[in-house]
């Protein structure tokens, strides 16, 4: 606010203008639609554009000495801009006027813009919970709801398996050494989310239901 | 599952008239001790965090009861030695089945006598033959055998599948489930000796194996080990069983008796059984669950 007198009242020593605020332009449009909003016929020196209500954080740009202000949104809702305008009353005392115009983006959120270079995110494939047999027990909510995965989930592989278990060759079981390293540097007990590349995801010490379905949605 | 019913006490430490495979003089080989010994660096002592105080012993069986994480709840077929003195080992396959597929995390009990139950071919569950490590533990076949020799071949050289599966796993090595009668889900047949056991069997055998097995000292252990879902075998009155739940209305545990029926044990057999009690918690686990002994490579034989 200070900011803003300080400006309206340089701007106003500069040229003596009765001022007047007017903005146009569309009251309606599209999201991710370009909308230009013009203060040609507004009169005085300064002029300064304010987003004062939007859905979300958006950018806006005031071109050609803030003659004009630009902007586009893919969040449908309602945009208030102002526009102030700085110049000197009769008096030769600094004055400013305002408007306000709102403009709504009807309509659905475009999908969003996908980088086709990077790959889709990964659906789970499986889970493992892996603990300590000396220090926890497996919570029975956790159990349960890896029988639910299994059952539940086509092609859904849930576990449940102690730090140091191992295949037949000695070694820790292929299909889980990447989530054993993955839990064990996390801290146990941790539930382990599997993709086909690997570890989507680990949770520590989950214990419900809700959180081993939350961990694999 | 309730496991709050009210028991028939007929089927209260029931005493077998027949020999079954666990007589004194087999008895008499188990201590903690001995256990301790013959699982080697699989042996575990029971962890404090696992223990429950009995009067919250109720509580945890309703949870149970809930969630369906009773160790019957991760055993999915009945076994049956008759008439033959298998008993220790239909009893470790059990405790044994059950760890592998509380590591697999499918529910798939509790078992139904005769039938095979769908969810076991879908499950990746694997039946282990008691014959592959009774043919060792007594090649007199007659006689029975202690926990302790049954249990050190399991962790030393592990089991080998049983003829019959739940799912086409392209074992290598599979051998005779029981001498005795078995079932449905249960291969039968003659006496197999060690010494004619499929060529390099022990390939396969190391991959279904014991890793961890706890040995409790007080029989409320044995409740503990169960009220978190782990099956216990013991042997007592002449014969060994494994026992997979615990009922606080009548204050006695469930087992799996290997002649297709459930009975119960009051605290007093779990007492006397505390001689050769034990739970595996660890199991070995496959590379790829569809191949349970490794790639599929060569056919059975």
């Amino acid at each position: 606010m200070k900011t803003l007198l300080v400006w309206i009242i340089l701007a106003s020593s500069a040229l003596a203008t009765e001022p007047r605020a007017v903005i146009t332009g569309p009251k309606e449009s599209r999201p991710g639609s370009l909308v230009v909003l013009d203060a040609t016929e507004s009169t005085g020196i300064g002029r300064m554009w304010l987003l004062a209500v939007s859905p979300e954080p958006t950018s806006f740009l005031p071109v050609e000495n803030g003659l004009k202000c630009i902007f586009a949104s893919p969040v449908p809702g309602e945009y208030v801009f102002i526009l102030v305008v700085s110049g000197t009353n009769p008096n030769g005392g600094p004055a400013a006027a305002m408007a306000q115009h709102t403009v709504t983006l009807l309509g659905p959120r475009p999908p969003p813009i996908t980088d086709p270079t990077k790959p889709p995110p990964q659906q789970a494939t499986g889970a493992v919970y892996i603990f300590e047999k000396d220090l926890h027990q497996v919570p029975r909510p956790v159990s349960a709801a890896l029988n639910r995965l299994n059952l539940e989930r086509e092609s859904f592989v849930a576990a449940e398996l102690d730090q140091d278990v191992i295949a037949g060759s000695g070694q820790a079981p292929a299909q889980y050494q990447a989530a054993l390293a993955a839990a064990k540097a996390a801290g146990l007990p941790a539930l382990v989310v599997l993709g086909p590349s690997g570890v989507l995801r680990v949770v520590r010490d989950p214990k419900t239901e809700a959180d081993v379905m939350e961990a694999v949605r | 599952m309730n496991s709050f019913e009210i028991i028939d006490p007929r089927l209260i430490d029931v005493v077998l008239p027949e020999s079954t495979g666990y007589p004194p003089e087999m008895a008499a080989e188990d201590t903690p001790d001995a256990l301790w010994d013959a699982a080697g660096d699989a042996a575990r002592e029971f962890p404090d965090h696992l223990w429950i105080e009995p009067r919250y012993w109720a509580d945890a069986a309703r949870d149970n009861d809930k969630y369906n994480t009773w160790p019957i709840n991760y055993i999915d077929r009945y076994t049956n030695q008759s008439p033959t003195h298998e008993c220790t080992c239909h009893t470790l396959r059990a405790v044994a089945e059950c760890a592998r597929n509380r590591q697999r995390g499918i529910q798939v009990g509790p078992p139904i006598v005769g039938q095979r139950k769908p969810i076991s071919a879908v499950a990746g569950s694997v039946w282990l033959s008691c014959l592959s490590i009774y043919a060792e533990a007594n090649p007199r076949q007659r006689g029975g055998a202690s926990t302790r020799g049954v249990m050190e071949l399991a962790a030393r050289r592990g089991f080998l599948p049983d003829k019959i599966q739940p799912a086409e796993y392209g074992f290598r090595h599979t051998l005779t489930g029981t001498a005795g009668k078995g079932g449905v889900n249960q291969s039968s047949g003659s006496w197999v000796p060690l010494s004619r056991f499929p060529a390099g069997w022990q390939s396969t055998a190391v991959h279904l194996r014991p890793l961890e097995i706890i040995i409790p000292r007080m029989w409320e252990q044995s409740v503990c080990l169960i009220l978190h879902g782990r099956a216990v075998g013991h042997g007592r009155q002449g014969h060994a069983v494994p026992l997979v739940g615990w009922n606080p209305t009548s204050n006695v545990a469930p087992y799996l008796d290997s002649y297709d029926v459930i009975r119960y044990d009051s605290p007093a057999n779990i007492r006397a059984g505390l001689v050769s009690a034990y739970s595996i918690v660890s199991f070995t686990v496959p590379d790829d669950w569809d191949f349970p002994a490794g790639p599929n490579s060569g056919e059975m034989q």
